[in-house]
This record gives structure tokens, C-alpha cells and sequence, in this order.
């Protein structure tokens, strides 16, 4: 098993992910929630 | 996050169905969406139930042994949900806003311990059956790719917290023997059986 660093950068990182994942399953979507969520996605598949 | 296979599939997955969203959002597309959130989240009409209880409990009842255990994590992390009745504390959004919480705050190797034991003992132990319970029933896909989403990325964490760690994931089977509680193997003497002794 690699040892990795889970930096600063990275657990904040980790946290937004999951509050994002929790406040999309947390209410019905808006269509400008949904836009913003749209952009979110988009950069995690092109990084 | 690492981006590893299924996660990738995941985010493809969700891009995807973002982009079927109308240029021009209407009411059609979000009736659609609106429906299938209440079935998962309101009526529990796909029995995709968001409560951790309704996998784990042998009866399949709400705010059994898991809402009490997370209730305790919580507390231990000074947190407490707002109200219990209307969302339990083994809520799906709940215990994600704790991974979140715990991330952002976990800054020994004991914390990412904690977290992970968390993961191991809750979130994933029912994470794929409501994922795969979504995806067989739902009638729109957002909510298909957002539950296979999640659970792609709480095991890609689990995963990373183990390379932190340095600390191999435990299996299935060592995870349950470790849930199983100590109690259900003891075996307790009938201390009393009706009609063997005097009536006081």
C-alpha cells in the first residue's frame, strides 16, 4: 500500500465533495442549482 | 479525490445526465426529477430508503441500533441532528455532512481512524443496495447517477484513508464479526417459565 498525504488542501477538498453530495440529496433541485452543479461535475471528470 | 475507475464512470455517468437537462429548463424535466425525489426521499415508493435502519435492521424499521450509534459519533464530534423525527440521525445527508465535518477537521492519524471505522461500520455497509436499488427503480437518471456517484466516492475515500493510514481495509466478513454483538452469542438462562413455579 502507497502511503499518501492528506494535506490541508486535500481534506477541504474531501469536505466540499461531501457537502456537495449531501446537499444534492438533501432538497428537490433547482434548475440553477442544477447549472452550478453542472460546472462541478465537468471539472471533476476533465482534472 | 484519486480519480480511480468507478469514480470517473461515476462523474461521466452524472455530467451526462446533466446535459440531458433542457437548454431552457421546464417544468416537465423538473416534474420528472420532483417525482423521483419523493420516491426515494419522501414516500420510499422504490424502497430506496435513505435511512441506514431500513437496510440494517433485520425488520427493516426506521431509527433502530444505527441511528443511536451515529447519534453517539456525533455527539462525540460535538454535533447533534436539528430534529431526529423528521430526519434521523442515520439519515444519508447527515452522515455525509459528517464525513464532511470529520474531514475537514481530522488532523491525527487517530481522527482518519475514526472516520474510516465510521465509513466501514455505516455509510458502507448499505451505500451499494441503495445504489443499485435506485438505479433498477428510478425513472429518471440524475437520481441513478448521483446514488452511484456517492458510493463510488465514499469507498474511494475509505481507500485513501487506508493509503494514509497505511492500514489495509478490513473485509465484509471482518466488519460484520465486528458489528455482531457480543450479547446475541451469550447464551442467557431461563430464569422464569410460566406455570413451573408458585403463583405469588
Amino acid at each position: 500500500m502507497t502511503p499518501i498525504s492528506l494535506d490541508t488542501e486535500c481534506r477541504v477538498a474531501i469536505a466540499e465533495d461531501a457537502e456537495s453530495l449531501a446537499s444534492l440529496h438533501d432538497r428537490e433541485l433547482t434548475p440553477r442549482f442544477l447549472q452550478r452543479y453542472a460546472r462541478h461535475a465537468s471539472r471533476n471528470v476533465s482534472a | 479525490m484519486p480519480a480511480t475507475v468507478p469514480t470517473t464512470a461515476a462523474w461521466r455517468a452524472m455530467r451526462y445526465t446533466l446535459s440531458l437537462q433542457p437548454a431552457t429548463p421546464n417544468a416537465h424535466w423538473f416534474d420528472n426529477l420532483a417525482a423521483d425525489y419523493a420516491a426515494i426521499y419522501l414516500t420510499n415508493a422504490y424502497g430506496a430508503s435513505p435511512l441506514e435502519s431500513v437496510w440494517l435492521d433485520d425488520d427493516h424499521l426506521t431509527c433502530q441500533d444505527a441511528m443511536f450509534e451515529l447519534r453517539a459519533i456525533y455527539a462525540a464530534a460535538g454535533l447533534a441532528t436539528r430534529n431526529w423525527r423528521q430526519r434521523p440521525d442515520d439519515h444519508l445527508v447527515l452522515q455525509l455532512l459528517y464525513v464532511s465535518h470529520a474531514a475537514r477537521h481530522a488532523d491525527t492519524p487517530d481522527d482518519w481512524r475514526a472516520l474510516a471505522h465510521m465509513l466501514d461500520e455505516h455509510l458502507l455497509r448499505w451505500i451499494d443496495d441503495f445504489a443499485s436499488r435506485i438505479v433498477a427503480r428510478s425513472e429518471a437518471s440524475f437520481y441513478a447517477a448521483l446514488a452511484v456517484l456517492t458510493s463510488a466516492w465514499l469507498d474511494t475515500l475509505r481507500t485513501l484513508i487506508a493509503a494514509h493510514l497505511k492500514e489495509a481495509r478490513p473485509t465484509r466478513e471482518e466488519i460484520e464479526m465486528r458489528m455482531k454483538s457480543p450479547v446475541e452469542d451469550k447464551v442467557v438462562p431461563l430464569a422464569f417459565m410460566p406455570g413451573l413455579g408458585p403463583t405469588l
